[in-house]
């Protein structure tokens, strides 16, 4: 991140949301990938395995998830130990510590325990696309990007919506990894609107302002749920309409 | 169907036209690097979880010795062992599974009544009626758990594994409400007509043609409930103070803040949290693919 960010208490909320963005994306576009080419052209169970893979950090209880993540990025701990052994040693680092490269560290994490959800999600919306429509578009010599185009993301809006915003507000949320890796520090430069909140209520113990804060957290989730609703109403509108 | 046009895979497809779709299902070698890159990015997911596993069973000498990557020398149990008595594991477990068993049916059934309601039924005003679902599992938990705290201790729930199903039943089936009735919103009428005209009542119709039709996203639903409240750390935090009562993951951050815990301990700690949601997805991996071959003989 660069040094302008660092610091300013909102901007790491705002990073967190672009984080949001970078996995519903990533999760789409994997999802389709395993359903339409791994699942269709080699075995079902190939693409079956695949996504266990990607899923199963989502079991792992996040406080976990961070006590094992913060031991891995300690200086002395696992990563810093693969760098070396792969030698890459001169790239070892202190990667929770340094106030730059704290946040994408979080964000790394963040996206490793989440993308699980949007894959699974997008996949089990899949199974409802008849796949004649598929074979059909690969007949009339429609390539990967028309069929993901035309054919996956119309068909699957619905989930896409709600991934979108699931993962949005699950973003401006986001406390329990932060909390288990860096406390919001060092220099502020992860410090997201509830680590914020939940530092003035419990460690400044200034209720009325932590009040202010989540108070404010909440209008802003519910002005951005609104949108998205509307958004998913109009659209759903349209379809009637055509 | 046509059966050039998609053959089902079963035996029954005739033999003739299928060397000619596997021609075209199986060519090119784009979707090998497809599959390696793929593989490669679920094996980077996997990671940590080796290290996990490579670090559990290493005495704390052997780890202060040969670092995080090398190989133990020993298969050293102690670190699990302590954990499981420390935390009373099995209590623990029994905690954990009641309540995060009973939040995922109850979470489900909740949803699909009231998406039922919502996005077939089509009731008045069901913009608003979602949007107020929506804002219970939006609210940051930190904004909701003193009211909680103080209600569960006025109706004397407060300390009781009840406080915590109820509460996560509402915050789950509002998520799942709103998947569920959008979803649903885009059900085609037509089938839903047609069973009228046959003189379907409105159960049959959710049991007959709508429950069938959503089954699979049904599954994934019950698998996130489980797991989500399975995982849930801060209110479960607050609401179950008591040994008999707390759930795994409370378990660990609280052994956690007791004593310095080492390496090994941390990992046997996090990896034996994990077995139980872990089997809780294999099992229900075996419906999702069932799911899938279903699908593709239609």
């Amino acid at each position: 991140m660069t040094t302008r960010r660092r610091g300013t208490r909102g901007q790491a909320g705002v990073t967190m949301v672009e984080m949001a963005v970078v996995v519903a994306l990533l999760g789409l576009v994997l999802a389709a990938v395993l359903f339409d080419v791994i699942a269709r052209r080699f075995k079902p169970r190939t693409a079956a395995a695949l996504r266990a893979a990607f899923y199963l950090p989502q079991v792992l209880p996040v406080v976990v998830a961070g006590i094992v993540w913060g031991w891995i990025l300690r200086p002395d701990g696992a990563f810093n130990s693969l760098l070396d052994a792969i030698g890459l040693g001169a790239l070892r680092h202190d990667w929770l510590g340094d106030p730059d490269t704290a946040l994408p560290s979080v964000m790394a994490v963040m996206i490793w325990v989440q993308i699980g959800y949007p894959i699974v999600v997008f996949m089990a919306a899949l199974q409802r696309v008849d796949p004649e429509l598929y074979e059909a578009a690969e007949v009339d010599g429609a390539n990967w990007w028309h069929r993901f185009r035309s054919i996956t993301l119309a068909q699957i809006r619905p989930e896409t919506f709600v991934v979108a915003l699931t993962c949005t507000i699950a973003a401006l949320k986001v406390f329990g990894p932060v909390f288990a890796l860096t406390r919001g520090g060092p220099e502020n430069a992860t410090n997201v609107p509830s680590y914020f909140a939940y530092f003035t209520f419990f460690k400044k113990l200034q209720v009325g302002y932590g009040s202010a804060i989540s108070t404010v957290l909440t209008l802003i989730i519910i002005v951005v749920a609104a949108v998205f609703i509307w958004l998913q109403y109009r659209s759903e509108r349209q379809d009637r309409e055509v | 169907m046509a059966t050039t046009l998609a053959p089902a895979p079963d035996a029954t497809a005739a033999p003739a036209p299928r060397p000619k779709t596997r021609d075209r299902h199986h060519r090119g070698g784009s979707r090998w690097i497809v599959l390696v890159l793929v593989t490669l990015a679920a094996l980077v997911m996997l990671v940590p979880f080796v290290f996990m596993l490579l670090n559990a069973f290493k005495s704390p000498g052997d780890y202060s010795a040969g670092g995080p990557l090398s190989w133990p020398t020993e298969f050293y149990t102690k670190g699990l062992t302590t954990y499981w008595n420390e935390v009373n594991f099995p209590l623990k477990f029994w905690n954990s599974l009641l309540i995060a068993g009973s939040v995922a049916v109850l979470g489900v059934a909740v949803s699909v009544l009231n998406a039922y309601a919502l996005g077939i039924g089509r009731v008045r005003g069901r913009l608003w009626i979602v949007g107020l679902f929506l804002l219970a599992n939006m609210l940051p938990q930190e904004a909701l758990i003193y009211p909680l705290y103080y209600i569960s201790k006025q109706i004397g729930l407060y300390n009781t594994q009840l406080s915590v199903i109820i509460i996560f039943t509402v915050i789950q089936s509002a998520f799942g409400t709103y998947l569920l009735a959008s979803v649903l919103g885009t059900f085609p009428r037509s089938i839903l007509e047609a069973a009228q005209l046959d003189g379907a009542s409105k159960w049959t119709v959710l049991r007959r043609v709508v429950f069938p039709n959503l089954r699979p996203t049904l599954v994934v639903l019950l698998i996130f409930f489980f797991i989500w409240t399975w995982n849930e750390f801060l209110i479960p935090l607050v609401m179950l103070i008591d040994n008999s009562t707390q759930t795994i993951p409370v378990a660990l951050a609280s052994l956690q803040g007791d004593r310095l815990m080492d390496a090994p301990t941390t990992n046997a700690g996090a990896l034996i949290s994990l077995v139980p949601a872990i089997l809780f997805f294999i099992i229900f991996q075996r419906t999702f693919s069932r799911g899938i071959t279903a699908g593709a003989e239609k």
